[in-house]
C-alpha cells in the first residue's frame, strides 16, 4: 500500500476536498486508511493532488494523424512539429499530469490503424469516437420510411461494436459526402443533393437514436459550416436539432463567428454561451486557439477544402474516404497579429469565461487543429489569471482586441473549476466512473503539482504522476513508460436480424465483407490492454 | 515494424523502410504540394471518369475490376497507356466497364508529361464548348479520378508526371471533384511506413537521434530522417554501415538475397511450401538466413485496410517484450533468436573492426 502524505486534496468530488490529507493506494484504487503503516510513503508537503487530467477530444491516432506525421517529417522544422510519435505523445501528456486521452475521429475502416496506434501511446487510457453521419448506405436511408429508429440504432450499434467505440462522432453531417458530389456548402436545411437529408435530420435523428441507446456520452458534433464567418447561425441551429436530446458541440469556437464588424467576422461567443447556459441539454469542448505553427486534420474535408487556401506550408491534403468521410490535413501557423486567428483566441476564451457551468464545458485546443495539446497549461494560467489574460490581450491583433469581451469579464478560474473542467467533468460525460476523482475505490491515476509562481508553471510539469496505481513520474522524473492502461470501448446491443438485412447494403459500397470490420475481442488483446466497458445510463431516453 | 523498432532502439540502428521510386514521387510530392487523393470504394462509387495511367494497373491488380468497378452503370474510363505494348485497346486484357464506354489514348511514353500539362491547360479554361477528347470529358465530370499503380511511374521523369497529375486535381478541384488514387500492390511497405511514422516520427528512413538520446524523452523525438539520406537506395550507402540486416516483412517468394546484408530475416517459404529452419554462422561466413513468422501461420495477425491501403498488424506488447527468453511466442522465439545472434555477431565485428559488405 502507498501513502501519499500531506498533499492538498483537489477534488470537488472528495469529502476532503481544499483539505491537507492523504490519500492511501491498495493495488490500482484508492483506498481508506489501513489499519497499519503503508510499505511506502511519498511525503507531499501541501502540494496540490489532483486526478489524473482526461483530454476529451485530442487527435492522436488514426490515418490522418499519421499524414500529419508524413507531412510535418519534411516540410517542419523540428521545433514545428506538434504531431509527435506516439511514445513522445504519452510521455508528453504523462509530464502535465493526463492519464487519459480520446481520440474524436475514429473512421470505421481504419479502427484498426487507429486502435494499434493509441495502443502504442504509453502512460495513457484511452478510447475513440466512431465517426458516423456521412455513409453512404446510411444518407440515403434517414429520409426513408425503412430506417426506423430501431434501424438507425441498431446500425449505430454496430458500428460501435464493430469498430470498439466509446462514443459516436458526426462531422458535418451529410456535408463530407454532399462533397463528394460537388455541394460546397451544406447549411443546416439544405438538401444533400444526392441523397435529399439535410444535417438537421441527421443530427436530430443520431442524437434521438443515441440517446434511446443508452449511451453514456451524447452525439458528439462537429457542427456545419466550421470556421465560416456567420455560422454562429447554423451552430444554434445544429443544438435546436436535437430537439431537447442531449448534445456535446465539440470545438465549439470553430463554430461561433458572427458575419458582421469591421472585417465581416466576429465573435458570437455571448450568443452561443446563453444559448448554453439556457439548455442544460447541450454541453461542449471549446478548441481553444493556440499561436504559433500547427498543422489541422480532420475528417470534414469540404471545410478543410476551404481552408486549403490559408494553408502554410502550402501543402494541403485533400482526401474521400471509403464512401463513410473523408479526410483533410491542412496546415496552419496561427499568427497574433492576423485579425482571424486573434478573433478565434479571444472567442475561445470568451466561451470558457461566458459558460457558467463547468460541468458542461471542457478544455481542449482540438489538439493539434488550434494548437498543440502542451498549450494546456498556459491556457490554465489565461483562464485563472486575469492579468496575465489582459497582458495577453495586448499583444494580438488591436481590432480583435477591442472588439474582445475579455476586458470586461473578470471572472477567474478557481482550482475547483480547473479541476472540474479537466478531470471530473470530462470522466462524468464519458461514463467514467471511477477517472477524474481522488475518492476511494476510484482508479488510482493523479497527479501532484507543487505550488509554484504562476499556474502555467504550476501546471506544465507534475512533480508526481500515478497511471492506475504505478509511479510514472516521481520527482519531476520520468520513472515508468509502461504503467497498466485500459482501453475504454461502450458495447450496446443490436438487432441481428435487422442489421443483416442491411448488411448488404454497406458491403455494397464499401466492396469489402463487413466482417473486415468488425474488431474481435482476440484482436484487441493482441495489442495488450484490458478493455474496460463504460456504464451506461441507467434508463433509456434521457431527454433534457 | 515493432519488432524492427524495438531492435534498432535496442542497437541504436538506423531504419530504412525500402521505398520504390513511385512510391518516393508521391510521398515528396505530397509534402511539398499537397495531395488531392481518394480511396476504392469513393472511386468506384463516385466517378463518373477514371482516367487510368499506364497498364499496371491491370495486370499487378487483376481483382480491382471485379471487387470494386463491376457495380456501377454510366462509368467511363479512359486509358492511357504507350504503344509498346502488345495488347491493342481491345484486347481481351483490358477490362471492359458496363455501361459507361471504355476511350484509350495511346501516346508514346517520352510524350506523356507535355500532353498531361497541356491537359492542365486546357481544363485551368474551364471551357467545354470549345474542348474536346479527355479534357471535354474531365470537364464534364463531376467527380474524376486519375489512377496508376505506383511501380509503372517510377522513371526519374515521372516525379515531374506525378506533379502534374496533381496540378491537374487541384485545379480541375476548383469547379468539381477531381482526385488522384496511386495504388500500391506492396502492401508489407505500406504496413513499414505507417507504423514507423507513428513509432518514429519518420516515413521511410529513420536515423537515431545520437546526441540526444538520452536527454529527449521529454520531448522530441529520439529518431530523425535527415535529408541526405532520400532520394538514394539504400544500397547506395549500405558500406556505411557495420553491419546490415534485411527484414523482409511480406510474405512472398521472392528473394532478397539480391540485396547485400549480414543477415536477412524473411518469409522465406521453401518450394515445398515448409518454413526453412533458423540457421546461424559466424559473420565472416555467407550471410544468415532466418525466417520470421508469417502472419496468420505463424502467428496471430491481422490484415486491415488503412489510409493506404492494407495494413498488416502484430502483437505490440509481445514483439515489445521480445527480447525476455521466457516468452514463448514464436514470433518472440524468433526475435530473441535474432538478437542473441546479432549480439554475438556485433561482438565479433567489434572485435575484429569494419565488416565490408
Amino acid at each position: 500500500m502507498i501513502e501519499l502524505r500531506n498533499g492538498r486534496i483537489c477534488d470537488p468530488t472528495h469529502p476532503l476536498n481544499g483539505q491537507i490529507a492523504s490519500l492511501f493506494i491498495q493495488g490500482d484504487r484508492f483506498a481508506s486508511s489501513p489499519a497499519k503503516p503503508c510499505e511506502k510513503v511519498i511525503q507531499l508537503d501541501g502540494s496540490l493532488v489532483l486526478a489524473g487530467g482526461i483530454d476529451i477530444h485530442t487527435h492522436i491516432g488514426g490515418g490522418k494523424v499519421n499524414l500529419a506525421r508524413l507531412l510535418m517529417s519534411k516540410t517542419l522544422a523540428r521545433q514545428d512539429k506538434v504531431v509527435w510519435p506516439t511514445t513522445q505523445t504519452g510521455l508528453m501528456y504523462a509530464k502535465m499530469g493526463y492519464t487519459a486521452c480520446f481520440e474524436p475521429a475514429m473512421l470505421l475502416s481504419s479502427a484498426r490503424h487507429t486502435h494499434a496506434e493509441l495502443a502504442d501511446t504509453p502512460a495513457l487510457d484511452h478510447g475513440a469516437y466512431v465517426v458516423l453521419g456521412n455513409e453512404d448506405w446510411l444518407l440515403p436511408a434517414l429520409n426513408d420510411v425503412r430506417c426506423e429508429d430501431q434501424v438507425l440504432e441498431t446500425l449505430i450499434a454496430w458500428s460501435m461494436r464493430a469498430s470498439r467505440a466509446i462514443a459516436v462522432k458526426s462531422v458535418n453531417p451529410a456535408g463530407i459526402s454532399a462533397f463528394k458530389f460537388n455541394q460546397r456548402k451544406l447549411d443546416v436545411d439544405l438538401p444533400h443533393s444526392q441523397y435529399g437529408v439535410s444535417p438537421r435530420t441527421v443530427i436530430r435523428r443520431l442524437a434521438g437514436a443515441i440517446d434511446n441507446i443508452g449511451l453514456a456520452h451524447p452525439l458528439h458534433l462537429h457542427a456545419s459550416n466550421l470556421g465560416m464567418p456567420g455560422n454562429i447561425d447554423s451552430t444554434i441551429a445544429s443544438l435546436e436539432a436535437v430537439e431537447g436530446h442531449r448534445l456535446h458541440l465539440t470545438h465549439a469556437q470553430f463554430h461561433c463567428y458572427t458575419n458582421t464588424g469591421k472585417l465581416g467576422m466576429g465573435s458570437g461567443a455571448e450568443r452561443l454561451a446563453r444559448y448554453i447556459n439556457e439548455h442544460p441539454n447541450i454541453t461542449l469542448d471549446v478548441g481553444q486557439i493556440h499561436f504559433g505553427q500547427t498543422i489541422t486534420i480532420s475528417a470534414d474535408t469540404m471545410a478543410q477544402y476551404r481552408n486549403a487556401q490559408h494553408a502554410n506550408p502550402n501543402t494541403p491534403l485533400i482526401i474521400d474516404h471509403e464512401c463513410l468521410a473523408g479526410c483533410g490535413v491542412v496546415p496552419i501557423n496561427y499568427q497574433d497579429k492576423h485579425y482571424v486567428h486573434s478573433l478565434q483566441w479571444t472567442i475561445g476564451l470568451e466561451l470558457m469565461l461566458l459558460v457558467e457551468d463547468p460541468w458542461r464545458i471542457f478544455l481542449t485546443t482540438d489538439h493539434p487543429n488550434g494548437g498543440p495539446f502542451t498549450a494546456y497549461p498556459h491556457l490554465m494560467r489565461l483562464l485563472m489569471d486575469k492579468a496575465f489574460r489582459l497582458s495577453m490581450l495586448e499583444r494580438i491583433h488591436p481590432l480583435a482586441a477591442a472588439n474582445s469581451l475579455l476586458r470586461e469579464l473578470d471572472r477567474e478560474y478557481t482550482l475547483d473549476e480547473m479541476v472540474i473542467v479537466t478531470r471530473a467533468a470530462p470522466a462524468r460525460i464519458l461514463g467514467l466512473h471511477d477517472l477524474g476523482t481522488l475518492r476511494d475505490g476510484a482508479q488510482a491515476s493523479l497527479a501532484v503539482y507543487p505550488q509554484r509562481d504562476d499556474w502555467e508553471t504550476t501546471f506544465g510539469q507534475a512533480a508526481y504522476v500515478m497511471k492506475s496505481g504505478q509511479i510514472v513520474v516521481e520527482n519531476n522524473k520520468l520513472q515508468n513508460l509502461e504503467p497498466s492502461r485500459q482501453r475504454w470501448i461502450a458495447e450496446p446491443n443490436f438487432d441481428q436480424l435487422i442489421f443483416r438485412y442491411w448488411q448488404s447494403s454497406i458491403e455494397q459500397k464499401l466492396r469489402i465483407p463487413v466482417q473486415q470490420l468488425e474488431i474481435g475481442n482476440e484482436e484487441l488483446d493482441l495489442l495488450g490492454l484490458d478493455s474496460q466497458k463504460v456504464n451506461r445510463l441507467p434508463e433509456r431516453s434521457h431527454h433534457a | 515494424m515493432r519488432c524492427v523498432v524495438k531492435l534498432a532502439e535496442a542497437w541504436r540502428a538506423t531504419i530504412v523502410v525500402p521505398q520504390s521510386s513511385g512510391n518516393r514521387y508521391v510521398s515528396n510530392i505530397t509534402c511539398n504540394d499537397g495531395w488531392f487523393g481518394t480511396t476504392l470504394a469513393d472511386a468506384a462509387e463516385h466517378s463518373q471518369l477514371v482516367i487510368a495511367i499506364g497498364s499496371n494497373w491491370i495486370h499487378q491488380l487483376p481483382r480491382l475490376k471485379d471487387r470494386f468497378f463491376s457495380q456501377r452503370q454510366n462509368q467511363i474510363w479512359w486509358q492511357i497507356r504507350g504503344p509498346d505494348l502488345t495488347d491493342p485497346p481491345s484486347s481481351p486484357d483490358l477490362p471492359s466497364f458496363p455501361g459507361g464506354g471504355n476511350h484509350c489514348s495511346v501516346w508514346p511514353r517520352d510524350t506523356w508529361y507535355a500532353r498531361i500539362c497541356e491537359l492542365v491547360q486546357q481544363i485551368a479554361r474551364n471551357d467545354v464548348a470549345n474542348s474536346d477528347g479527355l479534357a471535354k470529358h474531365i470537364l464534364q465530370s463531376n467527380y474524376t479520378t486519375i489512377i496508376w499503380e505506383k511501380s509503372e511511374l517510377a522513371e526519374s521523369q515521372d516525379e515531374f508526371l506525378i506533379y502534374q497529375l496533381n496540378q491537374l486535381a487541384k485545379v480541375r478541384s476548383q469547379h468539381a471533384r477531381c482526385s488522384l488514387l496511386a495504388l500500391d500492390s506492396d502492401v508489407g511497405s505500406v504496413t513499414a511506413s505507417a507504423v514507423l511514422l507513428w513509432l518514429t516520427g519518420c516515413s521511410d528512413v529513420a536515423v537515431p537521434n545520437q546526441s540526444n538520446w538520452s536527454q529527449s524523452k521529454w520531448s522530441q523525438s529520439n529518431w530523425i530522417s535527415p535529408a541526405y539520406y532520400h532520394n538514394y537506395e539504400i544500397d547506395d550507402w549500405t558500406a556505411e554501415f557495420d553491419f546490415v540486416v534485411r527484414i523482409n516483412t511480406t510474405a512472398s517468394r521472392k528473394s532478397a538475397t539480391a540485396i547485400p546484408a549480414h543477415l536477412h530475416l524473411d518469409h522465406f517459404v521453401s518450394d515445398s511450401g515448409m518454413p526453412l529452419q533458423l540457421q546461424s554462422t559466424s559473420p565472416n561466413a555467407e550471410p544468415v538466413r532466418m525466417r520470421v513468422g508469417v502472419a496468420g501461420i505463424d502467428h496471430d495477425a491481422i490484415l486491415f485496410r488503412g489510409d493506404h491501403g492494407l495494413t498488416c498488424f502484430s502483437p505490440a506488447e509481445r514483439v515489445a517484450s521480445s527480447l525476455r527468453p521466457e516468452d514463448h511466442s514464436a514470433v518472440d522465439a524468433v526475435v530473441f533468436s535474432a538478437a542473441q545472434v546479432l549480439q554475438e555477431m556485433q561482438l565479433l565485428i567489434k572485435d575484429q573492426g569494419k565488416v565490408d559488405l
